[in-house]
């Protein structure tokens, strides 16, 4: 495409856009509301895997050694080449025997003066780990007597993790489509105002790409414009939610972090950019049938 | 599309034929009903005939608004029926089109509207300028430039019309109706100009209910009645005459 082209069509576009303020505002609101609703649903499926994640880290997996183990250096290194192992830390039978001495509020524990406790390792797992399969390697290496894990508490945690994968999507899917059908409805609405232009200009010969043109761009510049409004309401009404949520941040913490507003504007920027070009470009289609 | 070579060897090649073209619409009208006709270049054709008699279908079907249901139609030795999306629009850039209702843009200004067929082919800035004006004072329209067509009389709307499907320069121009809002001294204003283009050599096809006019012109006359072509008379009248 020749540049003065390319500008002829940016210039019709935005001629198109002010002469037609009324629908520009309301096509550009009606993104702005979806992809608000679209980046609502974003964050909340974010901080939901943040608090997955968040407890997963809490996860750990205790693999106690048996009395006559010779060597706990050597079961240490094979536990943290085992796959899905994160951190491997040892607890002596003395660590033990303070830490539950602490936990209990109690001195001198052991009558005898005789420390029951075997030595120990305590497992931190990466987040795709697999506990049990960790659980099960774990028990075949030499000089390991028991493996311990809060089985329950891990499924758990499993199940709410796939849980709010799938949910989440399925709502980020849904909400994306009913933005796209509800943006396309609305750029239909502006290019059926001007469907008699479409139609002249089918008639004296013009290709329907360049009929096309103005209007993918008009799509395109109120789908940034709507997604640049929408990233602005979300992230002050992100922004003012977690200060006011702060004092509750041990029970409810929320993702802070750079990553995810930078997350949130490219998915915005991309999406409003989808919709807007897509939405006119199945608007179109039945005003070039000329 | 070429504009030359329409002379091959002494015969005469038509500009537009029609060979038993019919057109039935998908709820069963027969809109044209086996028509054939050729008209040569440099004509000046009215297509005359009651309301629904097919005039307005005819024009469709040669500038492929429509698709013949059966027969042939070509312009320029081109199958019509047979054009790619883009040969379409080329075949539009050589024909001009004016409408009774003229089919202006209202929010553009008269330049603007008839340079838009000049952009749309991709015509330079410069080419635009020229072009535009020269049309424009051929129209008697160009002290009225830059003026909006809701603030033209409907007689210089239709001129504006008739610039913007000139400003091509089209070996055929195709007139549905176009004095069908005017009044009486209007139409005649509209009708010398038209004789004055075709004077130079626009092929003219023109639909009409104007009896006056068609009786003054001395033109030839192709009758149309129930999709069927029921009188082709060269300097004919409305009617037949006794």
């Amino acid at each position: 495409m020749k540049l003065r082209t390319f500008f002829f069509f940016l210039r019709e576009a935005l001629k198109g856009l002010v002469r037609n303020r009324l629908m520009t505002l309301t096509a550009m609101g009606i993104i702005t509301i979806g992809l608000f609703l679209f980046g609502m649903f974003f964050l909340i499926t974010a901080n939901f895997r943040y608090f997955t994640t968040l407890a997963w880290e809490e996860v750990e997996i205790r693999v106690f050694l048996e009395p006559a183990a010779r060597n706990p250096e050597a079961v240490g290194h094979k536990l943290a080449a085992l796959p899905g192992v994160a951190k491997v830390t040892f607890i002596s039978k003395a660590e033990g025997a303070a830490a539950l001495e602490r936990m209990l509020g109690q001195k001198n524990l052991f009558l005898s003066g005789e420390n029951p406790l075997p030595d120990a390792y305590t497992l931190k797992l990466t987040e795709t780990a697999d506990p049990k399969e960790v659980t099960r390697l774990a028990s075949d290496i030499p000089g390991v007597e028991e493996v311990v894990f809060g089985r329950d508490f891990v499924e758990f945690l499993q199940m709410i993790n796939h849980f709010t994968l799938v949910v989440g999507l399925i709502f980020l899917i849904l909400t994306a489509l009913a933005v796209l059908y509800i943006v396309a409805n609305t750029i239909q609405l502006t290019v059926y105002a001007r469907r008699k232009e479409i139609e002249i200009m089918k008639l004296v010969g013009a290709t329907d790409s360049f009929v096309r043109w103005p209007f993918l761009l008009e799509g395109v510049i109120l789908g940034l414009l709507g997604a640049g409004l929408a990233v602005f309401l979300l992230t002050e009404a992100y922004a003012f939610l977690v200060q006011r949520l702060g004092l509750y941040r041990r029970f409810l913490p929320l993702r802070a972090d750079q990553e995810l507003k930078v997350q949130l504007m490219i998915v915005l920027f991309v999406m409003g950019l989808f919709f807007g070009s897509f939405g006119s470009r199945i608007s179109l289609k039945r005003y070039l049938k000329v | 599309m070429s504009k030359k070579n329409l002379n091959i060897g002494e015969e005469v090649v038509p500009l537009l034929v029609a060979k038993e073209l019919t057109k039935i619409f998908n709820n069963g009208v027969v809109a044209l009903d086996q028509v054939s006709l050729s008209v040569q270049k440099g004509e000046f054709v009215f297509l005359v005939g009651p309301s629904g008699a097919g005039k307005s279908t005819f024009l469709n079907l040669v500038i492929r608004r429509e698709v013949p249901t059966s027969g042939l139609i070509k312009v320029n030795q081109q199958n019509i029926a047979l054009l790619k999306k883009k040969e379409i629009a080329h075949l539009r850039r050589s024909i001009g089109v004016i409408f009774q209702d003229y089919k202006l843009l209202p929010q553009k200004t008269v330049y603007e509207n008839v340079a838009f067929a000049l952009e749309v082919i991709g015509a330079s800035p410069k080419e635009i300028r020229e072009r535009v004006y020269n049309v424009l004072e051929l129209v008697g329209l160009l002290n009225k430039a830059h003026v909006l067509p809701s603030e033209l009389s409907g007689g210089e709307q239709q001129r504006v019309s008739l610039a913007r499907a000139l400003v091509n320069r089209p070996l055929l121009l195709l007139a549905d109706e176009p004095t069908g809002n005017l009044d009486p001294d209007t139409s005649w204003e509209i009708m010398e100009l038209l004789r004055e283009i075709n004077r130079r050599g626009t092929t003219i096809v023109m639909a009409t209910h104007n009896r006056e006019i068609v009786d003054k012109m001395r033109k030839r006359v192709i009758a149309l009645d129930h999709g069927k072509l029921v009188r082709d008379t060269p300097k004919g009248g409305y009617h037949l005459e006794a």
